[in-house]
């Protein structure tokens, strides 16, 4: 029963049926003839998205896309070029910095890959930074920032898993600030060893008009990381503070945003919390399934029977979940992996939220690695430059990645160390 | 044909476009309420839960009237246009099966729970589940408007990147 299950639900997406319905259609049939009614189906759809955290996807999807047309990004990212742009390599620092904040804000990699590459890539490109740099910078920090919050990936997982959310992303800061930390001196280092371009120092003036006009922006970040961190808000909560807050700025502070303009919005968010949430439904009813199949256990005695220790199994997720990630989306890569393999996470007693961070950023790096990476693609795309001429400049950011990916996979505590101050008992 | 589905993507545009501002609305008050110590609304939770599931279903009937649900493609992409539309006959008829599933079971449960009331806000629960039956039956009708309006050029989905609707570079 449970090969004919995967058997259906591979055979399905190959042939080109969405993720979603390949879940769905492959439970019917288990369920057909299996003698369970069908109605499991259309209940569990229901319940599986009848959860009060899950609305932080539809309103960090909001949020997000409030920032990005309504100048609010743009009016961040000035400021910080103002700032460091004098340095070499400071824009290329300025564009980590702001795409670990973007990415994973939307739970589809291609809508983000667009939304934060179109400004970033042309604004490189405008003060002549190399296309396939300008490219690898954005993917390589858009894998890091999938590890920031606000972050969809991490809300799926901890709702699939039964982790807070809360701690989900204060664990994700340390590894993700470390990330971007290597992924900037990588940036130092290759302006200097290229020569990429360095601005002329702002004047103060111009620093001074730069700053009065980004002060109100500043609360952004402050409401949706500092919320979150200090545990004043649940994600949630900071996630919709962050939509009126947006709103305000967009609408009437900066008046850049019209108000016939929010339809469209709007509409677009629904589009991809249905996109997300589609996937989830359908999944509760495969991950029922599998359990009515005994699959989590009988997965976990193979498991064991292979090795007893965490750090084999960690070590293959590494390469399931970077194989899986480069033709996956992180999220549903989440939702259709995760109930088979935190049942062996739990059963090695590893840590589930430092689990939960080894996967996203482990999902993360999937999405921007050659040769099939989805995001690598779209970036690419905007600089308008091929693929394969990206792949060589990708090596030495990829190399950063996958060394903090090991570091942050085998060093629990660094994930660990921010939740448990903010009273995590794990 | 293209008409009404355009049309019947308006109306259910609208309708998401009102659910996700009440579900902003209503936890933002939430929010608000509690941090000023005033109190809060005991239905906000339940009622911002059921919005939320009507708007994420209409919103993905919507994503599979554009083609946007996650897909892996690069097998479909590479095959020549007559076996193309052979895989999206497949899809379509694969994913209407689920799609009749949510119709006619989801239907079902919204009449056994006519008399079921919601915990806060006092409602019948025949309203919240309506929206699996409502869903499957715009998603069944997106399918197959779009295989037939597709026909000549199947398996069309929209470009990655559309880049009229793209920000543009800082100064």
């Amino acid at each position: 029963m449970a090969i004919l299950l995967f058997g259906c639900f591979l055979g399905l997406l190959v042939l080109a049926v969405p993720i979603a319905l390949s879940l769905g259609l492959s439970s019917l049939i288990v369920l057909f003839f299996g003698g369970f009614p069908s109605a499991v189906l259309a209940q569990k759809m229901f319940t599986g998205l009848d959860s009060f955290p899950f609305l932080a996807v539809p309103f960090f999807i909001l949020a997000g896309s409030l920032m990005e047309t309504g100048g609010i990004s743009a009016r961040l990212v000035r400021l910080a070029t103002v700032m460091v742009g004098h340095i070499r390599g400071g824009l290329g620092m300025v564009v980590v910095v702001a795409t670990i904040f973007f990415s994973d804000i939307s739970g589809s990699s291609v809508a983000d890959t667009a939304a934060i590459g179109s400004i970033m890539i042309p604004t490189m490109l405008k003060r002549r930074y190399p296309p396939t740099i300008a490219v690898a910078i954005v993917a390589a920090a858009g894998a890091a920032g999938i590890l920031i919050p606000p972050c969809i990936t991490m809300i799926i997982y901890a709702l699939v898993t039964n982790v807070s959310v809360g701690y989900l992303f204060a664990a994700g800061f340390v590894p993700g600030a470390l990330m971007a930390l290597s992924l900037m001196a990588l940036i130092y280092y290759i302006a200097r060893r290229d020569g990429l371009p360095a601005e002329p120092r702002a004047t103060f003036a111009e620093f001074r008009i730069a700053l009065w006009d980004a002060i109100p922006t500043m609360f952004m970040p402050v409401i949706i990381l500092g919320g979150i961190l200090s545990g004043v808000f649940t994600a949630t909560e900071s996630a919709v503070v962050a939509v009126v807050y947006g709103a305000f700025l967009s609408l009437i502070v900066y008046r850049e945003l019209r108000p016939r303009d929010l339809p469209a919005i709007l509409l677009n968010t629904a589009k991809l919390t249905g996109m997300v949430m589609l996937v989830v439904g359908m999944s509760t009813t495969f991950a029922w399934v599998l359990t009515t199949q005994q699959v989590p256990q009988n997965l976990t005695a193979w498991m064991l029977s292979i090795s007893d220790r965490p750090w084999v199994f960690l070590l293959m997720v590494n390469v399931l979940l970077l194989i899986v990630g480069t033709f996956m989306d992180a999220t549903a890569a989440v939702v259709v992996l995760m109930p088979l393999l935190y049942p062996i996470a739990q059963h090695m007693h590893i840590d589930l939220v430092h689990f939960g961070i080894v996967i996203t950023a482990n999902l993360g790096l999937g999405l921007i690695h050659p040769p099939l990476g989805i995001a690598l693609f779209i970036a690419s795309g905007i600089a308008k430059v091929p693929v394969e001429k990206v792949i060589k400049p990708m090596l030495p950011f990829l190399a950063v990645l996958i060394a903090a990916l090991l570091i942050i996979t085998y060093v629990p505590v660094i994930t660990l160390f921010v939740p448990r101050l903010l009273g995590y008992p794990g | 044909m293209k008409k009404l589905s355009d049309a019947v993507a308006f109306v259910a545009g609208a309708v998401v476009c009102v659910l996700l501002v009440a579900a902003c609305v209503i936890v933002f008050t939430e929010v608000l309420l509690r941090y000023l110590s005033l109190g809060s609304l005991a239905w906000a939770d339940e009622a911002a839960r059921f919005l939320f599931i009507w708007m994420s279903l209409l919103g993905a009937a919507l994503g599979v009237r554009e083609g946007i649900h996650f897909t892996i493609n690069f097998i479909s992409d590479a095959v020549p246009n007559q076996v193309r539309r052979g895989l999206v006959l497949i899809a379509a008829v694969g994913s209407s099966l689920v799609y009749l599933v949510m119709i006619v079971e989801g239907w079902r449960f919204v009449i056994f729970n006519q008399t079921q009331l919601s915990p806060a806000l006092d409602m019948s629960m025949s309203v919240p589940y309506l929206v699996v039956p409502v869903s499957g039956a715009l998603m069944l009708f997106f399918t197959w408007t779009n295989v037939v309006m597709n026909w000549k050029h199947p398996g069309m989905r929209p470009p990655l990147l559309d880049e009229s609707s793209l920000p543009n570079a800082v100064e």
